[in-house]
């Protein structure tokens, strides 16, 4: 079943791993899980916890209001902890694989020398 | 605390209206919540960005019921399914054969005329990949080709404004059974649960009014011929005939009742009535030729009959679908 997670699932699964968290805390979990390269909207979050939900996944950990807002907690339930690890596991294996066939190819020192290297900076105009 | 944006507030509840009531009970007030967060001071409209994500968020909300409903009675969804691909295949292998005809009589070989039937073509894989269980791999093509085939028409008719095997009286009426056919085909369940939901008076009606149908829209010229100086005599009682057989079988199928012979007779002349009424001509020629060529000098007429049919089809089916006894769209995930 972890085969093929969609990347926004496994950023709100993953964003649940910590505890309960409301609809705005989940999205900026997921962005900061993600380096900043993904941004979650609400349509997408809203109809991936309710699919969740449906699965049995997530489920409302409680609920409160706030400034007068209502906000909703959500969490993992144990089903969903146990797929979050699963994906996880195939996640890790795979990273695993190609970075031993990186450096069997002797890719890797280049690639992390090429990461490494500081980038030049930009010629601004007027300035020598 | 700051202070709200009541416009934009109230844009995004227009745009959460669209979602399902199942989902707006749930969910609605905490996405408010979070979409006012998410805004800048003074912001008065959703970004565009937004406001796609949240269509699109509504879009799957939907399909998440449909899929739902397919797997508490996924016979019923499948039953629809198998009749629109059936009707589908039909047609694909009408096209196909008035193509080679016109092909191979045409002293100067006119294989261009295959081209034409490139776009109906398409639905042989889909038909043959949902036969063979793969409901899901042919739901997106289907979906593709159905909502883009009037398009596809015009394309593959390079010069011409309809071809003359697509674009005639059916045109409309399958644009419409290939979105019905997408829509099943999204639903779990399999082909033979969608026979075994029709039974066994439902299958042999559908297959009936599909031949029926297949029968009165084609235009091979040997039943053409026949059919084409007559259209209000065989051609229209046929495809009204057809249809009503194929609708009833579609609504026994959702709502595990049976047609009698007095509804067949009904909706039979009701569409014949509907189709007449859409089609005829003022000065009261009505053959088919006649009709293909008012088509396409009346383009206007053509797509109201198609935003006719298709929208009476999709009320149809909806209305179905609520009759059924599992709920529809009042489905809420488990926890809710």
């Amino acid at each position: 079943m972890a085969t093929g997670m969609q990347e926004p699932t496994f950023l709100i699964l993953a964003a649940l791993a910590a505890g309960p968290q409301h609809g705005y805390g989940i999205m900026k979990e997921a962005e900061q899980l993600s380096g900043g390269a993904r941004r979650l909207q609400p349509g997408t979050l809203y109809a991936a916890l309710e699919r969740l939900a449906g699965e049995g996944l997530v489920t409302t950990d409680h609920e409160e209001v706030v400034d007068a807002r209502f906000r909703r907690y959500y969490r993992l339930t144990d089903a969903g902890a146990g797929l979050l690890t699963e994906e996880t596991a195939r996640r890790r294996t795979q990273a695993q694989v190609v970075t031993r066939r990186l450096r069997a190819a002797g890719l890797m020192a280049r690639a992390a020398d090429v990461l490494t290297r500081p980038s030049t900076p930009p010629a601004i105009q007027g300035m020598p | 605390m700051r202070e709200r944006s009541a416009p934009l507030e109230s844009w995004y509840r227009r745009l959460i209206a669209l979602y399902p009531p199942g989902h707006r009970v749930v969910y609605a007030e905490d996405m408010i919540n979070v979409l006012m967060d998410g805004a800048i001071p003074d912001q008065k409209r959703p970004h565009l960005m937004t406001a796609v994500d949240l269509l699109k968020g509504a879009a799957a909300a939907w399909v998440l019921r449909l899929r739902a409903r397919g797997r508490a009675q996924p016979g019923a969804s499948a039953a629809i399914a198998v009749l629109a691909l059936l009707m589908l295949c039909i047609q694909s292998i009408t096209a196909v054969g008035t193509a080679l005809d016109d092909a191979t009589a045409s002293s100067t070989g006119r294989w261009g005329d295959l081209l034409l039937g490139l776009p109906d073509l398409i639905w042989l894989p889909v038909v043959i990949a949902a036969a063979l269980g793969l409901r899901r791999s042919a739901a997106w093509p289907a979906w593709v080709v159905g909502l883009f085939w009037p398009l596809l028409s015009q394309l593959a008719g390079v010069g011409a404004v309809v071809p003359d095997y697509l674009g005639s009286l059916d045109s409309p009426l399958w644009v419409a059974v290939a979105l019905i056919a997408a829509a099943g085909l999204l639903v779990d369940g399999g082909t033979h649960q969608g026979f075994q939901q029709l039974g066994r008076t439902g299958t042999r009606a559908a297959i009936i009014g599909v031949l029926m149908i297949g029968v009165a829209t084609t235009t091979v010229p040997v039943v053409a011929d026949v059919l084409e100086p007559r259209p209000n005599l065989l051609g229209l009682p046929l495809l009204g005939t057809g249809l009503a057989l194929v609708i009833l079988a579609c609504a026994g199928a959702l709502t595990r009742t049976r047609g009698s012979w007095a509804q067949v007779a009904a909706v039979a002349v009701a569409i014949q009535v509907l189709l007449f009424v859409l089609f005829a001509r003022q000065d009261g020629g009505s053959s088919y030729s006649d009709l293909q060529e008012q088509i396409n000098t009346t383009l206007p007429l053509t797509l109201l009959s198609c935003a006719l049919i298709v929208g009476w089809s999709m009320v149809s089916l909806v209305h179905c679908a609520y009759r059924t006894r599992s709920a529809f769209a009042e489905w809420k995930p488990p926890d809710a």
